[in-house]
């Protein structure tokens, strides 16, 4: 189509826009519609989502954060004595005929009363010669 | 001569705030339970909101469905908003990204403009301004330059295009849309310098003394 040579600015021509709207009886349908979109969503199950967790977790916060405080604070404890019985349990040292390398020290062939045992190592204590095995008894040292 | 006559602002401002006040009232009522109390919000942004819908989109279809699911998404999430904006801010940020969503995922867009005029004096008005003595009859006028506008709108990226219809159209402030797109006014005002100046260069045949 060929355009015609008119006389509107740019700013009167997007003012048009602004009269172009729907006929009166499309919002009577349209109002219907909606209100039967809104009746479904009212009585729809709410589903799970992390934004409606959180806002509860923020509502809620007088009730709930004492309580994990609690249990936080329980479970540090009841953590910290297992791993102070665990430690004391496994100070064991072993005695090893070759130099171990510390980088793959996971499992190494032990040598105790001239017989050769495989001994799973726990972990090595820092600054000395000794080994921590998590599954004998006896002490030994280098 | 007359003096032009003096916009109060102050007068504008606090109309605002009514009507923002009046907005919590609702909001509280439904918040409370009460559900019948959101019809208000609805009737009084629904038309508001359709129209920028439509203007984003350029298809009355797909308009109509897009304001019914913002309208429902702010209804479900009425309970977050915590009032620290204008609730139509709010309800219009929901509508900018549903629609957003909507134009990004339709590949192939399809244009169904609105066949319907309201305010005839406007309209009069504006076809006052063309003089060509082979124009034909204003309806087929009107349908054309509506045709040419919303194919130059759909050209413009979604920020320009967003920006151009929030401020021309819609008539915000640059403050109010700046509050909606989370930007600075800076970046209003110059997205909505380049919108523009695509636009003319899009609708060169009808604008005058246009150079380019």
């Amino acid at each position: 189509m060929k355009p015609r040579k008119l006389n509107f600015s740019l700013e009167e021509l997007l003012h048009l826009k602004r009269c172009e709207m729907p006929r009166e009886e499309f919002w009577g349908a349209f109002e219907k519609q909606l209100q039967c979109r809104l009746a479904l969503e009212s009585t729809r199950k709410r589903s799970f989502s992390w934004t409606n967790l959180w806002d509860i977790l923020c509502k809620n916060w007088v009730h709930w954060l004492p309580l994990a405080t609690c249990l936080c604070v329980f479970s540090f404890v009841i953590y910290s004595q297992c791993f102070r019985a665990e430690k004391l349990s496994s100070r064991f040292v072993v005695v090893a005929e070759d130099i171990v390398c510390h980088r793959t020290l996971k499992q190494f062939v032990l040598s105790v009363d001239r017989q050769l045992s495989s001994v799973p190592v726990k972990s090595l204590i820092s600054g000395s010669q000794k080994i921590v095995a998590t599954d004998t008894c006896k002490r030994f040292s280098f | 001569m007359d003096a032009p006559p003096e916009v109060n602002l102050d007068e504008e401002n606090i109309l605002a705030e009514q009507s923002a006040d009046e907005d919590r009232l609702w909001i509280r009522r439904v918040k409370l339970g009460n559900i019948r109390a959101f019809d208000f919000l609805i009737r009084k942004y629904q038309r508001r909101l359709y129209s920028v819908v439509y203007n984003m989109t350029a298809n009355k279809v797909d308009a109509a469905d897009l304001t019914q699911e913002i309208l429902v998404k702010a209804f479900r999430g009425i309970h977050t908003f915590k009032g620290e904006s204008h609730f139509y801010t709010w309800l219009y940020r929901i509508a900018l990204n549903t629609t957003f969503s909507f134009i990004k995922k339709s590949k192939k867009p399809f244009y169904y403009s609105l066949d319907n005029w309201d305010n005839t004096e406007v309209q009069e008005n504006i076809l006052s301004h063309s003089n060509d003595s082979e124009m034909g009859d204003k309806a087929t006028l009107l349908k054309e330059l509506q045709e040419k506008l919303n194919e130059a709108l759909q050209k413009l990226s979604l920020n320009h295009r967003t920006v151009v219809i929030l401020f021309e159209i819609e008539g915000m402030s640059h403050t109010e849309i700046a509050q909606m797109l989370r930007c600075s006014e800076g970046t209003v005002r110059s997205r909505l310098h380049y919108a523009k100046e695509q636009l003319k260069q899009l609708l060169k045949d009808y604008l005058k003394d246009y150079e380019a």
